[in-house]
């Protein structure tokens, strides 16, 4: 079937196109400005849909998950679990224990959860334990050498292949390994294997300036045992004095009481690695007001001249870069630089200083 | 910012060039014409493409060398723009920004409805509309504005044997649509 003849179909239909009126006749300056605005629409809308589907995906990523036990209120990116074992892949990773407490790993720590408690195969792990009623079996924290009794308490603990050690932030734990039993109170710090401390020749693993406590093998089996107290020494006093040991236990002493090892010393010194690890705890767990508060504190306390800047650059980067505190910053980093005109962080407090926009009068 | 902008090139301009408002008057029907050619009568395509043709022109009128010859000018860039947009319509992406771009075209009339009585008409426009973009440029330029070879390969910057190519096709095209093409050069 014809249509008919195409040219001059055209023809009409062109005239009829001819007398259509231009709708968009409107002022050449609009003209020009409401085009000049149409490229954006489609990117625009391209991207609004990008950033949804990522803000969606990222909801769905940082969704509490439970694994093996363990509460995890992060990327499912930042772990991952092999058997019963969860490694942590993120620099650092919060997990809530249920019915234990809730801790702090950093990459590569590997933690399994074990009846009462967890055990740390491997890694640096911190440890904050729910406080526990009275009467209630103490939370247990497995490590390669023995298991650490929590009685309401915070600490770190960093593990390896072949032992570890245990720094003791706030309240009291008790360490049992084999025939021994150590108590240690706030501010004390127990390396493992024990037999290895014994010896006060034997160097000591790693962290030498923290307080360490060398003990020897008590009486005593299952239950706790109860020595007498043992003073915690600064580590470089260990081959001058010889460590205080402890009978070892027998099945019989269990009413007897604990050995317990406390914090001594002069009131103000400082433990610069404690605070270290205790500032890094806090930056874990963004308590960055109460890390202010830590490093203010230090600060004030006489401490060599390399350790006071390197304290007094952590205060400032907190300021910066967590707390978002320009004025506070600006005045930190003015001082910061009076005290260590030749410091080894000048780039870093450059860099601090252009970013807040802090003016050089600021006082 | 924009009419400050319009400012320095029209103030750039030599005193016989034209400015843009004195081409966007002389021109626009001519160009919103041609452009309701190549959109097969599609009244929003031909206002849109109009509006890019002078946005070009703008863009382009303080380095133009032959204003004399502004129609011809016109008339490529016309054509070419035609082109682009039609086949950026035909894809995907085109027909999402079609979607976007709804409002837009709200407000406007659809040369469907300003001829629906004219039957052949429309017919005509439909068979246009089922013709690849260049293919329709190309038929067009040939059976309206009397164009040879020589001057639709110049204005769409291909080759004459391509543009026979390509005639040679759509004609074939309309053919098996029913259409007596007979009389439209070869």
């Amino acid at each position: 079937m014809s249509n008919g003849n195409f040219r001059r179909a055209l023809l009409d239909a062109d005239r009829e196109l001819a007398s259509v009126a231009f709708a968009g006749d409107r002022n050449v300056r609009s003209l020009v400005a409401a085009r000049r605005s149409m490229p954006w629409r489609v990117p625009a809308l391209a991207l609004a849909v990008a950033i949804v589907i990522l803000l969606l995906m990222r909801a769905r990523d940082r969704e509490p998950a439970v694994a093996v036990g363990f509460k995890i209120d992060a990327p499912a990116s930042s772990w991952q679990t092999r058997g019963d074992e969860i490694e942590v892949l993120a620099p650092t990773l919060a997990v809530d224990v249920p019915g234990f407490g809730h801790i702090v790993a950093e990459r590569g720590a590997r933690v399994v959860p074990i009846d009462g408690g967890i055990h740390v195969v491997g890694g640096h792990v911190d440890v904050d334990v729910i406080h526990r009623p009275a009467g209630i079996a103490p939370a247990l924290v497995r490590v390669s050498h023995g298991t650490i009794a929590v009685l309401g308490t915070r600490f770190t603990i960093e593990q390896s292949a072949h032992g570890g050690r245990v720094v003791l932030h706030e309240g009291r734990i008790r360490f049992d390994a084999g025939g021994r039993s150590v108590v240690l109170l706030a501010g004390a710090s127990l390396t493992w294997p024990l037999e290895q401390i014994v010896n006060a020749d034997t160097p000591l693993p790693q962290r030498a300036t923290s307080q360490e406590i060398a003990v020897a093998p008590m009486q005593g089996d299952a239950e706790p045992a109860l020595p007498t107290e043992v003073t915690p020494r600064k580590a470089a006093h260990l081959d001058a004095e010889p460590p205080a040991e402890v009978a070892p236990r027998t099945a019989g002493h269990v009413d007897a009481e604990p050995s317990v090892i406390e914090p001594t010393g002069p009131t103000k010194s400082i433990d610069v690695d404690r605070v270290i690890t205790e500032l890094k705890n806090l930056r874990a767990r963004r308590r960055f007001a109460d890390a202010v508060g830590l490093l203010e504190r230090t600060l004030s306390a006489e401490l060599p001249a390399e350790t006071l800047e390197r304290l007094s650059y952590e205060l400032g980067d907190i300021q910066t870069y967590q707390l978002a505190s320009p004025e506070r910053a600006c005045r930190h980093w003015h001082l910061h630089r009076a005290r260590f005109p030749q410091g080894r962080y000048t780039v870093e407090v450059d860099a601090a200083v252009r970013r807040l926009g802090c003016k050089e009068t600021t006082p | 910012m924009t009419a400050a902008l319009h400012m320095s090139r029209t103030d750039s301009a030599t005193a016989d060039r034209p400015t843009l408002e004195e081409c966007y008057a002389t021109h626009r029907a001519f160009v919103f014409h041609r452009c309701l050619r190549y959109a097969a009568g599609d009244v929003a395509f031909a206002d849109e493409v109009t509006q890019e043709v002078f946005l070009k022109l703008w863009e382009h009128l303080p380095n133009l060398t032959d204003t004399h010859d502004l129609g011809a000018w016109l008339n490529r860039v016309t054509a070419n723009l035609a082109i682009s947009r039609l086949r950026r319509e035909r894809s995907l992406l085109g027909k999402l920004h079609a979607l976007w771009s709804t409002a837009d075209r709200a407000d406007t009339d659809t040369a469907q409805r300003v001829i629906e009585r004219k039957q052949v008409a429309n017919q005509v426009l439909d068979a246009l509309r089922t013709l690849p973009p260049r293919e329709r440029v190309i038929i067009c330029m040939k059976v309206l504005d009397g164009a040879s070879q020589r001057e639709i390969a110049r204005t769409l910057d291909v080759s004459e044997g391509y543009v026979s190519k390509l005639s040679q096709r759509a004609l074939q095209h309309l053919a098996a649509a029913g259409w007596e093409v007979d009389d439209v050069e070869r």
